[in-house]
């Protein structure tokens, strides 16, 4: 026992264990994020309101409070088990998924490594040398998930949507791989953590390297393969509303919640994965970690004045919308007003305490370290965040493909197209001195 | 009037030629005509009239059944059955009539010569219990198959309810079909309601039976299809009506011609406004009301707001079934200000009746025609929306095109109408061919598509709106020209009082051309203020008619957009 | 069969009530089964300019499984009847039934022999909203009055 004990890395166990849970925060809070975003720009798009009723005491927060009368609902809802269904996949198919949306986080890097003294702590769950093939590997399991789900149904249109999905997923998932050997070939690596590193370089002195700019056509592919990974418009094939209804039309309550709740996570695990590979991972363009570091204290007083403004802008426009609806009565809804109100004095008023604090008080070396990772971790949040907000977008604007079109579009043309990327990038990496 | 009666003579004349041997008795009735003939060989003539390039009768508009019970002079043929034919080029109809002994109603069947008498038999054969030789399927259309009695006969009482515990299956119709395409299934049951995989099929090659509505989401929550599929592919459809069956011909009868105006609007609920319009056209045909130049553009001014509004309800869903949800919304708040005008003017946003016969109850309020000029502003803006984002859009255009293709031969034969005939590339448009209210004298085109597929029908709509949008202008400043209070306010207090109205015995067919199609009102008057019988020649019905053909052989996706761009109101197809 | 056998009628049971009908009230997702004219209605009540979706309905579940709040939303035959029986039975409990339009609540213009006289011949309905068709002001007015009548429920009453 005492040689196991000291054999163990305590330092491992506990940060991996801390980044674990942030990992998964961050996972789990943004399904309330999309699912706010799905029906708050959803209503935007179509000139309506979208969810305004739901209350805590007053606090609607714009609708995202729905999502908490949401959970509450399906959790007391009758979870029923039809008698027809295939109990063993049945119940098996909604764990699948979840368990699959949860892993995804595992090995995407979230921030530059953390150097405190001589320790550094790699900012991802696992560093792992096997990088996306990791990613790859989990994220074709939810498959399993559609297809047992449809299948153990034991039911005709879930049935159809098991069909389609493993398909689907199946051609998609070849693209999928083909649209990312140029990326390795151009950063020579498959390692998360040091692919994103290398897009903290600089081409032609001025272009951030990024995996969008090194490998356009590659993006595209990969970025139109993960929709149809997600079974988001226009692949929404297996969930066809209007066509099959989808694959868990027999579900109900929590299991359904699953299902639901995993979309969600899905395309956010997909959009930090797009973000890593493409679009610079935790990478401020132009602003390198060791830059960062020099400048500690000029670097936190722009951001608390970015903050500061932005806290302004959203102030006022807070104003506006609440000068708009002038209510005659009183009643709760002022109450939410007011407590925005105070949320932002405090934001405003923490950026001005920093603005002062970097100015009178000298950084070390962990403060240094963490306004780094901080500031990483934003930056990468707010990447992800703009390629949800692109992913539901292209849901309410797009309709739907067809099943032979579907498949048409990934092995007729995006097949070959990702195969014509590999040797164009193959040629350039032998023409191009300097390579 | 004169021109009518020589035209009316003339086919008299060729018609009976055509007849032979046979003797043939015409009536006319307010520009009806009428030709009696001998059930025998109705199969021969209607043949005869459809091949001969001098009546070219190419399209069965309507079937319609008759019970003259109580109809005076009593006679020993207690049923009659009227044909009623047109011909899409010469432009002329006749109304084909046939008695039937009381005990023995029997009739040869003539789905043979038109594709659409498939249907429109078998409801005659529900309502009536006539029965058809030699029908391919002569099942009940409109009430369930173990309803007993015939609903539109005399002695029927109004509220003889039966109910059913459970939906029909339809696997009868199916292991026919299925059967011919070398493909029989014995082993196959359904479960409970299609639910359950059938364990019993050991053969991985038989087909897949799956039940698709009627509380599917495409389907509106009326028609019902079962399907055997092959992978996604439909090898049979079985089409099943009736989901909206209440039974509004046999509550005309009830009241009398002023109650009826409720009932055709909760026909198309799309277009309220257009059966209300139709029906009262047909009505004053009958009693020989002329209405006033105002009446008849104010007339024409709602039936082509109404024709917006009815594509518009068309439009937005289709895509919504497309997958592309957005442009509803953006079609609908058109609708939206359309039944704000309507409501002000009407007192209700959906279902008007705010036609009278002879007139209209109100006058119009002030500030009506800007109200009307905004709106076709928004909805030339929503058009461009909508436009913008499917026009160009690959993925709309694949799902499109040639998905349910119909050719002109076929479309006629199965008596479609209105939009879906135009988009195979048919000029047929009653405005143009068989001109009411003053429509000749408006300045508008006829659009018309290529290849008849789901494209088509989508973009004649689109642009049939701009068409409309002109007319409704032309309409607008028309209607500005005249003297303010011109007949509409006299009318309103002439029709205020629901004047009793009893129009001379007789029978009529009047259409007008309504969003859809051609929508028809055959009228039997007794000369009592109730009328005796009314049929209603519903375009979605005929429209509908080919929806086995046109499903066969294409993916459960392209059924969606089937669906969608044949515009099926239930109301209309069911009554 | 859970926590509320073990407390009763207590101050901890009405907390739970309080939660979970705060849940439920919020977010009723409605299957809708629209038949005929009230259907249009149904869709303007989704529409922008009314806007289902304040209230939480938004959501359009086409599998009853997944569905709180029946609308039944135009004429319902007897053909048809079985059919919305089937979808009745098959929605898990909690269930809440509208009934839209006056063909629906009582047969309306439709006193024949094929419509049903009112669906509460076959379901139980929880709101009826008369008009014909009701205007989406109506349909609302029963939703609210509808989460009214369930934040009034508790986990007791229920079996």
């Amino acid at each position: 026992m005492t040689n196991f004990f000291t054999h163990l890395d305590w330092l491992f166990l506990g940060t991996t264990i801390g980044k674990a849970v942030f990992a998964w925060g961050l996972t789990l809070g943004f399904i309330l994020v999309n699912i706010f975003l799905e029906r708050k720009i959803c209503a935007f798009i179509q000139d309506r309101v979208g969810p305004n009723r739901a209350n805590v005491l007053g606090i609607r927060l714009f609708g995202f409070v729905l999502n908490f009368a949401d959970a509450v609902k399906l959790l007391f809802k009758e979870d029923i088990t039809p008698p027809f269904v295939n109990k063993f996949y049945y119940f098996i198919a909604p764990l699948i998924i979840m368990t699959v949306a949860l892993m995804g986080m595992a090995v995407v890097p979230f921030a530059d490594d953390l150097v405190i003294g001589n320790i550094v702590i790699p900012m991802s769950v696992l560093d792992i040398n096997v990088g996306f093939l990791f990613i790859l590997a989990i994220t074709s399991l939810s498959v399993y998930s559609l297809v047992l789900g449809g299948f153990g149904s034991n039911s005709k249109y879930p049935l159809f949507a098991a069909m389609r999905s493993s398909a689907q997923m199946i051609s998609y998932e070849i693209v999928m791989g083909l649209s990312l050997v140029g990326l390795v070939m151009v950063f020579g690596t498959v390692h998360l953590r040091e692919m994103t590193a290398m897009q903290g370089g600089l081409l032609f002195g001025f272009l951030p390297k990024w995996g969008v700019v090194m490998q356009p056509v590659g993006c595209i592919l990969f970025c139109i393969a993960s929709l149809a990974e997600l079974n988001r418009t226009p692949f929404d094939l297996p969930e066809g509303e209007s066509e099959i209804i989808g694959f868990h039309v027999e579900y109900s309550s929590m299991k359904f919640a699953l299902f639901f709740m995993a979309e969600y996570a899905n395309i956010f695990v997909a959009a930090a994965v797009i973000t890593t590979l493409f679009f610079g991972g935790w990478q401020i363009p132009w602003l390198p970690t060791e830059t960062i570091k020099e400048n500690a204290a000029i670097v936190l007083q722009i951001t608390a004045a970015f903050a500061f403004s932005g806290v302004s802008i959203v102030a006022f426009l807070l104003h506006r919308f609440y000068s708009k609806r002038k209510y005659k009565w009183k009643d709760l809804r002022e109450k939410e007003g007011m407590l925005l109100y105070a949320v932002l004095a405090c934001i405003a008023l923490i950026s001005i305490g920093a603005i002062v604090f970097a100015q009178y008080v000298p950084f070390n070396s962990i403060l240094k370290s963490s306004l780094a990772a901080v500031l990483q971790i934003g930056i990468f949040i707010l990447k992800s965040f703009l390629i949800c907000f692109t992913v539901v977008w292209i849901r309410w604007t797009l309709p739907r493909l067809r099943y032979d079109q579907l498949m048409a579009l990934g092995w007729k043309i995006m097949l070959p197209v990702g195969i014509a990327n590999i040797l164009v990038t193959g040629l350039i990496l032998i023409l191009v001195p300097g390579k | 009037m004169t021109e009518n009666n020589t035209q009316a003579v003339s086919l008299q004349r060729i018609v009976s030629q055509l007849a032979g041997n046979d003797h043939i008795e015409f009536e006319e009735n307010c520009g009806s005509l009428f030709a009696v003939v001998d059930s025998k060989n109705i199969i021969s003539l209607l043949t005869l009239l459809r091949d001969t390039p001098s009546t070219h009768f190419d399209m069965l508009v309507d079937i319609v059944g008759i019970d003259s019970l109580s109809l005076t002079p009593i006679t020993a043929n207690r049923f009659q059955i009227v044909y009623v034919l047109t011909s899409t080029d010469l432009g002329h109809r006749i109304c084909i009539k046939v008695h039937l002994p009381s005990d023995t109603p029997e009739i040869p069947s003539v789905s043979s010569v038109f594709a659409v008498a498939n249907w429109l038999e078998r409801e005659v054969f529900d309502q009536f219990g006539i029965v058809f030789q030699g029908h391919p399927n002569l099942k009940r259309l409109l009430n369930f198959q173990g309803f007993a009695g015939h609903p539109l006969r005399k002695d029927f009482p109004i509220n003889g309810r039966q109910a059913i515990p459970e939906s029909e299956d339809l696997l009868d119709e199916m292991k026919i079909k299925l059967g011919k395409l070398g493909k029989p299934i014995e082993s196959i049951k359904i479960g409970e309601c299609g639910n359950t995989l059938e364990k019993e099929t050991s053969n991985d090659s038989d087909p897949f039976i799956v039940n698709l509505g009627p509380a599917h989401p495409i389907v509106h929550g009326i028609l019902r299809l079962l399907l055997a599929v092959e992978g996604e592919t439909i090898i049979a459809a079985v089409p099943e009506l009736g989901y909206l069956h209440r039974g509004a011909e046999k509550n005309c009868e009830a009241g009398n011609y002023h109650q009826v105006i409720p009932y055709t609007d909760r026909m198309n609920y799309a277009s309220p406004m257009m059966n209300n319009i139709g029906y009262c056209k047909a009505v004053e045909k009958m009693l020989g009301i002329i209405i006033s130049e105002h009446d008849m553009i104010l007339r024409v001014l709602f039936c082509e707001l109404g024709r917006i509004m009815d594509h518009l309800l068309c439009l937005g869903p289709h895509l919504v079934d497309l997958g592309a949800l957005t442009p509803f919304w953006f079609l609908f708040q058109i609708r939206e200000k359309i039944y704000d005008i309507m409501e002000k003017y009407s007192g209700a946003r959906l279902t008007y009746s705010c036609v009278r016969i002879g007139s209209f109850p109100f006058p119009l309020y002030e500030g009506f025609t800007d109200e009307v000029e905004s709106v076709l502003k928004d909805l030339a803006g929503a058009i461009d929306d909508v436009r913008r984002l499917v026009e160009r859009n690959r993925i709309f255009y694949d799902r499109c095109c040639n998905v349910g293709a119909i050719t002109p031969h076929d479309a006629i034969r199965n008596g479609f109408t209105g939009p879906c005939l135009r988009a195979t590339g048919l000029e047929y448009d009653l405005r143009k061919n068989k001109p009411y209210y003053l429509y000749e004298t408006f300045d508008f085109s006829v659009v018309v598509g290529t290849n008849g597929d789901t494209y088509d029908r989508f973009f004649v709509r689109v642009y049939e709106m701009i068409e409309s949008v002109k007319i409704i202008r032309q309409a607008i400043t028309r209607i500005k020209a005249m003297p303010p209070d011109s007949s509409v306010a006299e009318g309103a207090k002439k029709s205020k009082g629901f004047k009793k109205i009893a129009p001379p015995a007789g029978a009529i067919y009047d259409s007008t051309e309504a969003a859809n199609g051609e929508l028809g009102f055959f009228i039997i008057s007794d000369g009592s203020p109730k009328p005796y019988r009314i049929k209603v020649r519903s375009p979605s019905l005929c429209n509908y008619s080919a929806i086995e053909s046109m499903v066969e052989g294409t993916m459960i996706a392209d059924l969606v957009s089937i669906i969608g761009s044949l515009n099926v109101i239930g109301g209309e197809i069911d009554r | 069969m859970g926590i509320e056998t073990v407390f009763g009628r207590s101050w901890i049971t009405a907390r739970i009530d309080d939660i979970v009908n705060w849940g439920r009230l919020n977010s009723p997702w409605p299957y809708v089964f629209g038949t005929a004219c009230c259907a249009i209605e149904f869709m303007s009540a989704a529409s922008s300019h009314f806007d289902i979706a304040r209230y939480g309905a938004e959501l359009i579940r086409w599998s009853p499984r997944q569905a709180d709040l029946l609308i039944v939303a135009g004429t319902i035959s007897y053909k048809q009847a079985p059919v919305l029986k089937r979808i009745y039975e098959q929605m898990c409990e909690p269930k809440w039934v509208i009934a839209v339009g006056a063909c629906c609540c009582s047969g309306g213009l439709y006193d024949n022999y094929c419509t049903v006289q009112g669906v509460s011949e076959i379901i139980p309905v929880d709101m009826y909203v008369p008009g014909c068709p009701p205007r989406a002001e109506a349909i609302f007015d029963a939703i609210i009055k509808l989460q009214n009548k369930i934040s009034k429920e508790s986990v007791l009453d229920r079996k």
